[in-house]
C-alpha cells in the first residue's frame, strides 16, 4: 500500500497503519552538506551529519500516523568508533603493516598472533551486529516509548560464528536455516516498550525455492569454469621458441573471460533475488507484536531494481549519496509493510531497560548495515 | 468551539509516554511556550516553555509536521501536523531550527579542525619534522630491515647484476662519495638492477638501487657518480625512512578522518602532500650531491650534463620572464597547471641545472678510471643487445671529418660476428647472417671480409636491393668510390626510390665531387621518405660545398624540425651562422648541439668537439 502523495496540510493521509511520509526536501541536499562539512572538519562532522540522516529517516516513518523518532547523538557514534579504532583497528594495522617493516617479514610468532586476530575479528562480526541493532533500537521510540533489543551479544556472536562456520562445510546448505536461527535470535528479543516481538517461522517453506538456488549456483559454476577452460584451451602457445612455454593471453580472450563470469554472476543475482524477496516476505508474515501480525509485499523485480540503483547511487557517488540509498531501501520496505490486527496501545508500557552508553563502533568501523 | 484565536489553535496528539497510547488534544503558540488543552476547553492544562523544547528532528523551512518532546526529560510527546505551527514554532523557538541545530552540531568538528591546523602551524613555524624525527629514533638495525622490504618490493623478480669488477669498480665510486659525504655516516650499500628504466631511487637503511638504463645512459662516470652523490645525500637525510613513516602516518590519519568510508579523494590529498615532501627532499639532496663531489673531488659538470640530456628543453628554452607578458605566447591555464611545480615530484629541471651550473670550478680527478667505468658499464652484460632478426638499415656515414674506425671496438660487433659465424657454420647460405656479420665487419674496419660476404649474399639473392646498398657502404667505407657507385646503382636499379641506397650513392658522388648528381640523389630520398633525417644533413653538406649556404641552412633547420637531438645539424648551422655573421644565432646552435646526445648519431663527437672549440674561441667559458 503505498501513501498517496498528498498536498493537505492535515494530518496526511494513510491508508495502513504504517506508511512512509517523505520529508520535505529529501536527502538530496541533507547528502550534499553533510559530505562537505565532513570534508571540512576532517571526517569529525560524520557522525553528527548520520544522526541527522537516521533523525530524518525515522520521522519519514508514520505508525497509526504518528512519527518514529531516532534519539542517538552524535557524540554517541563518536565515542564507540573511537573506542573500536583505538582497540582494535590501530593494532591491527600496526601489525599487518608496521611490524613487518620494523621486523621484517616474517617476525616472531607473526603467524600466530595475525591468525589470532583475525578469528578475533572475524568472531566479532555477530557482536558488532548485534550491539549496532541495541543501539538504533534503543535510540527508537514512538510515542515516547522506546523500542530495544534484549539478549545477550555475546550468544548471539557465539551463535552467528558457528552457523558461519558450518556454510563451508555444508556448501552453503545450511543458509535458510541459519538465517531463520538468526532473525529467531534476534526478533524473539525485541522489545517495543516492555513486550516483546515473536518469531514464529522455521526454514522449511524456505528450502522450497532455495533449492533451487543452490542447484542452479552449482550449475552456473560449474558452466562458467568450463566455458573458461574452453577460451584457455584455444590459446596457442607462444611463437617464440626462446622464450619458455607460456599461453599467449590476448585481450579479446580475456574480454570473453570477463564476459562469462559477468553473466554468470548476473544470472545468479536474479535467482538469489527471487529466493530473497520470498525469504523478507515470509520472514514478516511470521512476525507478530502482541495482536498484530506484519505482511511484507516485495516483488523480485522492484527487489532487483532497488539494490542495483543503490549500488550505482553508492559507488558512483563515492558514498556521498548513501543517504539517499539509506532512504529509498526503508522507503521501500515501509511502502511494502502493513500491519494486520489491532493493537492494544494503552497496554504497552514504556522500556525499562537502561541505556547503552556509547552508540555502534564495531558496526560504525566496519560499515555493518542491514538491508 | 471557535475563539478570537482561533488561527492559533491546532489539532494535535499528546503521548504521556508511560503507555503507548496518545490522546488527541489543542495546542496553542502562546506568550511563553506552547499551551496545551484538550479539544474544545478554554483553558490550557500543561504549558511546555519554548525553551525547554526538543523536536525529533531538526526543523526546517518547508516541514509539514513537528514532533516534540520536552529536554528537562519526561517521555511525553506531542506531534502537531500543521505546516503554519511549524513554521510560527521556529519563530518562537529559534533553537529548533535546521540551522541551529546544525551549527551546534559542527563545533565539535570545527574544534578538532582548529587543533590541527594550530598543531600543523606550530610543528612548520618550529621547522618541527615530526616524520624526519622518529626516523631518527629508529635504531640502524630497523632502517636496514625496512630497507630490504622496500628493495625487494621494487626491484621484484628482476636480476641484480654483480659481475665482480663492476662491484669492485661500483663500491670504489660509492666509498669515495661516501667519505666524502660525512665522517660516520652509516654503511651505504649499491645494487645494479637489470631494468630498462633509466633511475635510481634511495630506499631506508643506506640502501641505494641503480638502474642498468641509467648506467648506460651515462656517457662519463662523471655523470654516474653524481646521480649516486644525490642518492647519498638522501641517505644521509634519512629522506626514504621519513618518507616512509610520513606515508604511514599520513594514511592512517586518513582513516580516523574519513571514519573508514576513504575515497579516491584521500588517496590524491595525500599524494600530492607526499609530492611537496619530495621537492624538499630533493633539493636537499641536490645540494649534498655538489657537496660531497666537490669534497670527494670530483667535477659537477656530469650532474649537470646528465640533466640536460634527460631534458634538453631546459638548456634550450627562453626563460619564462620573457614570455611572461606576451598574450600571444603566454601559456595557457591548464598548460601552466602541468607545468607548475604542484604537479612534480623534482623541482623542475632547469632550476637544478641553474644550480648545478653556477658552482665555481675547482680541482677534479675522474670519478672513475677507464677500466673501471668499462666494467661499470658492463656489469649487467654488454651495452647493447643484438638487434632482432632484421638486418640493420644501412646508415650511411655523414661526417665531413671521418673518424678512424674505434681503436678498442665495443664488443657487441665481435658478438655479432660470433653469432653469425656460428649460424653459417650449419646454414653456409644463410643471407641474412651473411649480411650481419657483413656489417660488423665493416664496423671494425674489416672491409675485404665485409665486401666478401656481401657479393657471396648477392649471389644468392641478386634481386635484393638492400644486399646491393649494403655492399654499397661497405665500399664507401673503404673509399672505394667507383665501386660504391656501381653497387649503388644496382640497388637503384632494382627498387628507384631506395632511401639508403639514393642517401649513399649522394654521399659517394659528393666523395667524387659530382655535387650535382649528388643533390639529385639526395633530393629523390627525401621523396621518397621525408621523415629520414640524415639526407638533409647530407644534402646540406652538398650544398655547402657548393656554396649555397642559405639552402644548407634550409635543409638543416628542417633537420633539425625532424630530430631536435641532431647535435651535428645545430653545429654544421652554427658554422653556418657565424660564417653569416650572425654571432647569436651561432652561439645557440652551438649551445643546442652541446645538449644534444653525443651518441644518438656517428657524427655527435665530431659536433661537440667543434661547438665546444667554436665556443671557447667566440671567448664563452664553460660552454
Amino acid at each position: 500500500m503505498t501513501l498517496a502523495q498528498s498536498a493537505a496540510a492535515e494530518l496526511p493521509a494513510t491508508t495502513g497503519r504504517i506508511a512512509w511520509v517523505h520529508p520535505p526536501g529529501g536527502f538530496l541536499g541533507l547528502s550534499l552538506l553533510n559530505g562537505l562539512l565532513r570534508i571540512l572538519t576532517l571526517g569529525v562532522y560524520h557522525f553528527w551529519g548520520k544522526t541527522e540522516v537516521r533523525q530524518r529517516i525515522w520521522s519519514a516513518v508514520r505508525i497509526d500516523g504518528e512519527p518514529i523518532e531516532y534519539r542517538g547523538t552524535g557524540w554517541e557514534l563518536f565515542r564507540g568508533f573511537l573506542i573500536v579504532f583505538f582497540l582494535i583497528l590501530l593494532p591491527l594495522g600496526f601489525i599487518t603493516f608496521i611490524a613487518p617493516l620494523l621486523w621484517g617479514q616474517q617476525w616472531a610468532g607473526r603467524a600466530g598472533i595475525e591468525s589470532l586476530l583475525w578469528i578475533a575479528l572475524f568472531s566479532l562480526w555477530g557482536l558488532g551486529i548485534h550491539r549496532a541493532r541495541r543501539y538504533r533500537l534503543s535510540r527508537t521510540r514512538w510515542r515516547g516509548i522506546r523500542a530495544g533489543q534484549g539478549g545477550s551479544s555475546g550468544r548471539f556472536a557465539w551463535t552467528y560464528l558457528w552457523t558461519t562456520l558450518l556454510i563451508p562445510l555444508t556448501f552453503g546448505w545450511i543458509l535458510p536455516w541459519r538465517a531463520a536461527k538468526l532473525q529467531r535470535a534476534l526478533f524473539n528479543d525485541t522489545h517495543f516498550g516492555d513486550k516483546a516481538f515473536a518469531f514464529h517461522g522455521g526454514s522449511g517453506p524456505l528450502y522450497k525455492r532455495f533449492w533451487l538456488v543452490w542447484v542452479s549456483g552449482v550449475i552456473l559454476l560449474l558452466a562458467a569454469a568450463a566455458g573458461i577452460g574452453a577460451v584457455v584451451g584455444t590459446l596457442v602457445p607462444m611463437g617464440n621458441p626462446s622464450t619458455t612455454g607460456g599461453l599467449k593471453m590476448t585481450w579479446d580472450r580475456i574480454a570473453i573471460i570477463v564476459a562469462i563470469v559477468f553473466t554468470a554472476l548476473l544470472i545468479f543475482a536474479m535467482i538469489r533475488a527471487w529466493y530473497s524477496s520470498r525469504m523478507f516476505n515470509y520472514f514478516a508474515s511470521e512476525t507478530t507484536y502482541r495482536g498484530a501480525r506484519f505482511h511484507l509485499a516485495t516483488t523480485v523485480p522492484s527487489l532487483v531494481w532497488l539494490v542495483a540503483t543503490n549500488y550505482l547511487i553508492r559507488t558512483l557517488s563515492l558514498t556521498i549519496l548513501s543517504p539517499i540509498a539509506e532512504a529509498r531501501a526503508t522507503r521501500y520496505i515501509i511502502d511494502r509493510l502493513a500491519i494486520e490486527g489491532e493493537t492494544d496501545w494503552p497496554s504497552v508500557n514504556q522500556n525499562p531497560d537502561a541505556l547503552m552508553a556509547s552508540g555502534e563502533g564495531l558496526a560504525e568501523a566496519f560499515n555493518v548495515d542491514g538491508f | 468551539m471557535s475563539t478570537a484565536s482561533d488561527l492559533n489553535r491546532f489539532a494535535a496528539r499528546l503521548g504521556d509516554g508511560r503507555t503507548a497510547a496518545s490522546q488527541p488534544v489543542e495546542v496553542r503558540l502562546g506568550e511563553q511556550g506552547i499551551e496545551i488543552g484538550g479539544p474544545g476547553e478554554r483553558r490550557a492544562a500543561l504549558t511546555w516553555p519554548y525553551e525547554d523544547l526538543r523536536s525529533a528532528t531538526p526543523v526546517v523551512s518547508g516541514a509539514r509536521d513537528v514532533l516534540l518532546s520536552r529536554q528537562s526529560g519526561g517521555a511525553e510527546t506531542l506531534y502537531v501536523a500543521d505546516p503554519d505551527f511549524a513554521r510560527t514554532l521556529v519563530d518562537r523557538a529559534r533553537h529548533l531550527g535546521a540551522g541551529r541545530q546544525r551549527l551546534s552540531s559542527l563545533r565539535p568538528g570545527l574544534a578538532v579542525l582548529a587543533t590541527v591546523v594550530a598543531v600543523f602551524g606550530l610543528a612548520s613555524y618550529l621547522e618541527f619534522r615530526p616524520a624526519q624525527a622518529i626516523a631518527r629514533l629508529m635504531p640502524q638495525q630497523t632502517r636496514e630491515a625496512m630497507g630490504h622490504t622496500v628493495v625487494a618490493q621494487l626491484t621484484g623478480t628482476m636480476r641484480r647484476c654483480e659481475a665482480p669488477a663492476g662491484r669492485a669498480a661500483l663500491d670504489k665510486l660509492t666509498n669515495r662519495l661516501v667519505k666524502a659525504g660525512s665522517d660516520e655516516a652509516a654503511p651505504v650499500r649499491v645494487v645494479l638492477v637489470d631494468w630498462q628504466l633509466v633511475n635510481a631511487f634511495a630506499a631506508p637503511g643506506g640502501q641505494i638501487i641503480m638502474t642498468r638504463g641509467l648506467v648506460q645512459k651515462a656517457t662519463s662516470p662523471d655523470e654516474v657518480a653524481g646521480v649516486l652523490a644525490h642518492e647519498i645525500g638522501h641517505t644521509l637525510e634519512l629522506h626514504p625512512e621519513a618518507g616512509l613513516v610520513r606515508a604511514l602516518g599520513l594514511t592512517a590519519a586518513a582513516q580516523v578522518i574519513f571514519a573508514g568510508s576513504t575515497g579516491t579523494a584521500t588517496n590524491i590529498g595525500i599524494l600530492l602532500t607526499q609530492l611537496r615532501y619530495t621537492r624538499v627532499a630533493e633539493r636537499e639532496a641536490d645540494a649534498h650531491a655538489l657537496r660531497i663531489l666537490k669534497i670527494a673531488g670530483i667535477s659537477a659538470k656530469g650532474f649537470g650534463d646528465f640533466f640536460e640530456r634527460l631534458d634538453p628543453k631546459a638548456a634550450t628554452t627562453e626563460p619564462a620572464a620573457d614570455k611572461k607578458d606576451d598574450p600571444k605566447t603566454s601559456p595557457g591555464f591548464a598548460k601552466r597547471i602541468f607545468e607548475s611545480d604542484i604537479l612534480r615530484s623534482h623541482p623542475q629541471t632547469k632550476a637544478r641545472l641553474e644550480a648545478v651550473r653556477k658552482q665555481p670550478a675547482y680541482a677534479a680527478t675522474p670519478a672513475l678510471d677507464e677500466a673501471e667505468w668499462r666494467a661499470l658499464r658492463e656489469m649487467c652484460g654488454p651495452s647493447f643487445s643484438p638487434p632482432a632478426v632484421q638486418p640493420r638499415p644501412q646508415l650511411p656515414p655523414p661526417r665531413p671529418q671521418a673518424p678512424p674506425p674505434q681503436a678498442g671496438a665495443p664488443t657487441d660487433a665481435d658478438r655479432q660476428i660470433a653469432d653469425a659465424t656460428r649460424i653459417l657454420d650449419q646454414r653456409p647460405n644463410d643471407v641474412d647472417a651473411l649480411q650481419r656479420r657483413a656489417m660488423a665487419y665493416n664496423q671494425k674496419g674489416r672491409h675485404a671480409e665485409a665486401v666478401a660476404d656481401l657479393t657471396k649474399a648477392t649471389a644468392l639473392r641478386p634481386n635484393d636491393p638492400n644486399l646491393h646498398s649494403a655492399r654499397g657502404g661497405v665500399h664507401y667505407s673503404a673509399r672505394q668510390y667507383e665501386l660504391a657507385l656501381a653497387a649503388y646503382g644496382e640497388a637503384i636499379r632494382l627498387e628507384p626510390n631506395h632511401v639508403f641506397a639514393r642517401n649513399g650513392r649522394g654521399n659517394t658522388q659528393r666523395a667524387l665531387k659530382q655535387l650535382e648528381p649528388a643533390v639529385a640523389d639526395f633530393s629523390a630520398a627525401i621523396a621518397a621518405r621525408p621523415s629520414y633525417v640524415l639526407t638533409y644533413f647530407n644534402r646540406a653538406l652538398t650544398f655547402v660545398d657548393m656554396g649555397r649556404d642559405d639552402d644548407a641552412i634550409s635543409d638543416l633547420t628542417t633537420a633539425i624540425g625532424i630530430d631536435r637531438e641532431y647535435a651535428a645539424a645545430y653545429a654544421q648551422r652554427g658554422i653556418l651562422n657565424q660564417r653569416k655573421g650572425l654571432r647569436d644565432e651561432a652561439v645557440k646552435d652551438y649551445r643546442a648541439a652541446l645538449a644534444a646526445p653525443a651518441t644518438k648519431y656517428g657524427s655527435g663527437g665530431w659536433a661537440h668537439r667543434v661547438a665546444r672549440e667554436r665556443l671557447t674561441a667566440l671567448g664563452i667559458a664553460n660552454p
